[in-house]
């Protein structure tokens, strides 16, 4: 059946992945550019406990905002973010099946994996992977993660990251995501537009950039002094409000090249420490997820089994 | 013995593997076979003809005609020295028994297969022992995957629970030898006789008995393995599109390439844009389109764009018009990107960016691109006087204040390859003089030392200056280029430097740039001068080299001077050229002697003194000397240099009837100086041409 507006396209990824033995979370409630900046990908590839994950997530990228009047390009967009932990050798085969689920028959349209490797130097992380082109439109990110926070990854996890828009606007065959049904009745540009002009007013004009350069301060300082407590899921939080705070001093032209590097690691600092921290916390628990191996794979064998139905 | 004929089997091998990066494929591929026929050889197995096939997810060889086992091998094995092994009784004792056992002779056998031998240490026994065959099945085991981790990639990745490292995760292997598989796992992988065939158009798991059979079995899966067969249905399909749409092709190789190095299935879609956007730049146009969508362009009869663009695709057909409703989909948004950027840059005008350069980092110790432009800026006046050309500084100066400003517009920041062009293009938009905007669309040229040079003069010497300026900046800070380190290519735009310098016939002294530019930089040092003109001379060398001169003509012009590229270039083609006359041949071996008498004499003692010579062939010499010297400085003045080494090899006969005549190290010692001073003489008319004593002469 053909997925037919934003939310039909999200439901069917989340019945999808649930059946393929993912946590389906929330989005997470601090901005981050990306998906794999939420603490549900980041944290979770490191160490060795298995986990299988999927998530919606905006994203936040001031400097794409065009006040509501480009056709493709937005400060914030959608992600259908999904972890797979470690990767299972048929990840491109399960990925092409959730583009099946949706609707695409792929052997009508132009398919491939071309060469992209993903990297973050903000989070001192890195991957192999490719973006996904439909038709020469790239719809997914796809990411074998080798280091995050500083850290080498054993098990290595298999990152999907789906631009919920260009497949929206794929399948609907329109030229620009504002014509995108959201529900049924109720189209994109009816809940976005507005809100992609007051921020790109907001990102490019109106920020306060003496504000934002002290919050970055504060919040820098505020994680140090939380990951020296062992709090580190908080010290994380404000890890990601100084990536964020340094993209609106970025979009607003605060920062020059020269700066730049230097903003950027501090960042990856404070990733790399929480990573660190992560990692010990972790293993003081005892990799509480390790336990629960055996039933996970009883669960993704249960996927299979429904998945076949 | 009488051997049966060693039976010979074919062995295939496919490496299934994820997406591999379209450019790194033709060479692992390549390597792979190299390895696989190496291991082959060093096992003592002569292979037959090989064939070696790829596609975005696999790489596959095959070999004809491998031995089915290897031949026994005859060794000689060294024992214990003889006074060791035998008793005063002359009965072995037990390190004779020892080595005999070892080596599988039995002890009652001992006397007929052990030999004593003479060796330059003394006695040693010695015997000949015979190593069987092994099968090459079963060395195939191990010899297969250990090729498969010796494929070396620019980056790799790891995914399985071992440390097994490859370009992207290994899927599948195929080996088979004479049609059964050979058993062995590589990461997590267990080689089979199972391959499998286009992603949705063929089979998953599909069994196949040997090369021909896994390339028609493919075939019937929608998957080509041979390159060469893609590279031909590609080819044929862009050149009926291109016509089908009334135009000609664009060709463009690069791309071909990657296309052929994508695809499975390959098939040509067309598709068009609207014509409003034929308003953009050509070269914009033909990178939106190449560097993003990998599209080619057609071109019309006049040699500008049509309004369509050519697709490869992975499938063999696109019935629905689906594909190509979605490939124009996405190139209206991409050139509607680069209409808005555009419109976007024309608000602001280049000169008006000159601050915001300011903010662009050049170098961290070299400043930003403002400072740069400034250095730039320095730098002309000392250039266009030393090139005689000093009316082109008004337009140069502009073009050096603007030449970086398009690095902080909106149509660069998208697409980086196009710095210099863009500029370029926006200073003609507005309404700059040819001589501005053509110095900034070309400052990149050369891309490499076989590439082509700017065509215009003012290009010449903005890319130049720039470059100039980054080396020696570099060399300033101690960003000098070490082995296989050369983070900024500063080797590559060393050679920039010369080959503008040959290809625009500038004479120029470099060190004298050099000078120019590290006082702009602030940073004057004869130790940095020294180490640039260093530098500069290895560049020279590689580019001569490269120019096709032979070493030996390159050492000998270079020992010779080599501060004006232009000058050293124009000598070592004069010498090149005198290289075949046997008339220079004899003289250049004669100077080795020349050379070396001079070297050991020490330092030159006066001018000659005619009243000293007293042989006839010495006279005759110093005569002819006198008659050249004139001519071959007039010569060499106007930089005749043909002229001037002709009119030096005039003097073969003299010097020939001199060394046969005379012998320079007389006994008294002002007869002898006196002859030293004549060579030098003779010598010091090579100064500034060549060191002809570096010339290699083959002996007959």
């Amino acid at each position: 059946m053909q997925a037919k507006n934003i939310q039909q396209i999200i439901m069917t990824l989340e019945r999808f992945w649930d059946g393929r033995g993912c946590v389906i979370q929330q989005p997470y409630d601090v901005e981050v550019g990306a998906g794999t900046m939420a603490p549900e990908t980041f944290l979770r590839v490191l160490g060795p406990e298995p986990y299988r994950v999927a998530y919606v997530m905006p994203s936040r990228r001031p400097t794409d905002g065009r006040y509501g009047d480009n056709p493709n390009r937005v400060q914030k967009h959608h992600q259908y973010q999904v972890i797979l932990k470690p990767a299972p050798r048929d990840v491109q085969d399960l990925y092409l099946q959730s583009l099946v689920a949706l609707g695409i028959d792929l052997r009508k349209h132009d398919l491939r994996f071309e060469e992209d490797n993903w990297e973050s130097p903000t989070l001192g992380a890195w991957g192999i992977g490719w973006q996904v082109l439909l038709d020469g439109l790239e719809i997914t990110q796809f990411t074998y993660f080798q280091q995050a926070g500083g850290v080498d990854l054993e098990p290595i996890s298999a990152e999907i990251t789906y631009g919920l828009e260009r497949i929206a606007t794929f399948i609907a065959q329109v030229d620009s995501i504002y014509d995108l049904q959201w529900s049924g009745d109720v189209t994109y540009r009816d809940i976005r537009h507005r809100e992609e002009v007051e921020f790109s007013r907001y990102n490019f004009e109106a920020a306060d950039v003496e504000m934002l350069f002290k919050l970055f301060s504060l919040y820098e300082g505020e994680s140090r002094r939380l990951v020296a407590m062992d709090l580190v899921l908080p010290a994380y939080d404000y890890c990601l409000k100084c990536s964020h705070t340094f993209n609106l001093l970025d979009a607003r032209g605060a920062i020059s090249v020269t700066e730049r590097v230097g903003i950027i690691a501090r960042v990856r600092q404070l990733a790399c420490e929480v990573a660190r921290r992560y990692l010990e916390s972790r293993e003081k628990q005892g990799f509480p997820l390790l336990r629960r191996e055996s039933a996970a794979a009883a669960a993704v064998e249960a996927g299979k089994a429904v998945a076949a139905q | 013995m009488s051997v049966k004929a060693m039976e010979k089997m074919e062995l295939v091998i496919e490496l299934g593997v994820e997406e591999i990066p379209a450019s790194m494929l033709a060479d692992a591929t390549r390597q792979f076979a190299a390895l696989v026929a190496d291991a082959l050889a060093a096992q003592r197995l002569a292979a037959g003809g090989c064939t070696a096939w790829f596609t975005p997810r696999r790489i596959i060889v095959g070999f004809a005609d491998v031995p089915s086992r290897q031949e026994n091998l005859r060794e000689t094995v060294m024992g214990p020295p003889k006074k060791v092994a035998y008793d005063a009784a002359g009965a072995p004792t037990k390190a004779a028994l020892a080595f005999a056992e070892k080596n599988g002779v039995a002890p009652e056998r001992l006397r007929s297969k052990v030999k004593v031998v003479q060796t330059p240490k003394g006695e040693y026994l010695s015997l000949v022992r015979t190593v069987r065959g092994e099968k090459t099945a079963k060395l195939l085991q191990s010899l297969i995957p250990a090729a498969i981790g010796k494929i070396q990639f620019p980056k790799t990745m790891h995914w399985s629970p071992d440390d097994f490292r490859f370009i992207r995760p290994l899927r599948w292997v195929v080996a088979l030898f004479g049609g059964k598989p050979v058993k062995f796992a590589v990461a997590d992988v267990t080689a089979s006789r199972f391959t499998a065939g286009h992603r949705f158009l063929g089979e998953p798991k599909i069994a196949v008995s040997s090369l021909a059979d896994l390339k028609e079995r493919l075939r019937g899966n929608s998957v080509l393995v041979d390159p060469a067969e893609r590279l031909e249905i590609i080819r044929t399909g862009l050149l009926a599109e291109a016509g089908a749409c009334g135009g000609k092709l664009l060709e463009d190789p690069a791309l071909l390439e990657t296309v052929v190095n994508l695809n499975e299935a390959p098939s040509v879609v067309r598709g068009s844009f609207e014509e409003r956007f034929l308003a953009l730049p050509k070269e914009i146009l033909v990178t939106v389109m190449r560097e993003h969508q990998k599209y080619f362009s057609v071109t019309g009869a006049d040699g500008e764009l049509l309004p369509a663009f050519l697709a490869v695709v992975n499938l063999h057909a696109d019935k629905d018009g689906l594909i190509r409703a979605g490939h124009e989909r996405v190139l209206r948004a991409r050139l509607a990107d680069a209409a808005f950027f555009r419109e976007t840059d024309a608000k602001v005008r280049l000169q008006d960016r000159e601050g915001a350069m300011a903010g662009v980092l050049f170098q961290e110790k070299l400043g930003s691109y403002k400072d740069k432009s400034g250095r730039v800026l320095a730098l002309l006046p000392g250039i266009l006087e030393a090139v005689g050309a000093p009316e082109l500084l008004e337009d140069l100066s502009t073009a050096a204040r603007l030449y970086k400003c398009d690095l902080v517009t909106e149509m660069v920041k998208e697409f980086t390859d196009l710095q210099g062009v863009v500029g370029g293009l926006y200073a003609k938009a507005e309404g700059y003089p040819e001589a501005v905007w053509k110095a900034i669309y070309e400052q990149y040229l050369p891309k490499s030392a076989t590439s082509p040079s700017p065509e215009s003069r003012t290009g010449a010497i903005l890319a130049l200056a720039d470059r100039l300026d980054t080396v020696a900046g570099c060399f300033s800070v101690g960003l000098v280029p070490s082995g296989s380190g050369d983070p900024f290519a500063l080797r590559r735009q060393g050679n920039g430097i010369l080959k503008i310098i040959l290809d625009h016939r500038l004479s120029l002294s470099i060190e004298n740039l050099v000078d120019k530019s590290l006082q702009a930089h602030g940073k004057a040092s004869a130790e940095t001068a020294g180490e640039l003109k260093q530098f500069f001379e290895g560049r020279l060398r590689f580019l001569f080299e490269e120019m096709g001169f032979a070493y030996d003509c390159v050492n000998a012009t270079l020992a010779a001077g080599h501060d004006n590229p232009l000058d050293t270039l124009e000598r070592l083609r004069a010498l090149e050229a005198m290289r075949q006359e046997p008339d220079f041949l004899s003289l250049a071996s004669n100077f080795k002697r020349v050379a070396n008498i001079l070297g050991q004499a020490g330092a030159p003692g006066a001018e000659v003194d005619e009243a000293r010579l007293s042989d006839a062939a010495e006279v005759a010499l110093y005569r002819s000397y006198l008659k050249v010297r004139p001519e071959v400085g007039a010569a060499g003045a106007r930089r005749d240099y043909g002229t001037a080494l002709r009119l030096l090899a005039s003097m073969r006969g003299a010097v020939d009837e001199f060394f046969t005549q005379v012998m320079v190290m007389a006994e008294d010692p002002l007869v002898k100086a006196n002859r030293v001073a004549l060579l030098h003489g003779i010598s010091r008319l090579f100064e500034g041409l060549a060191d002809i004593s570096k010339i290699v002469i083959e002996k007959k």
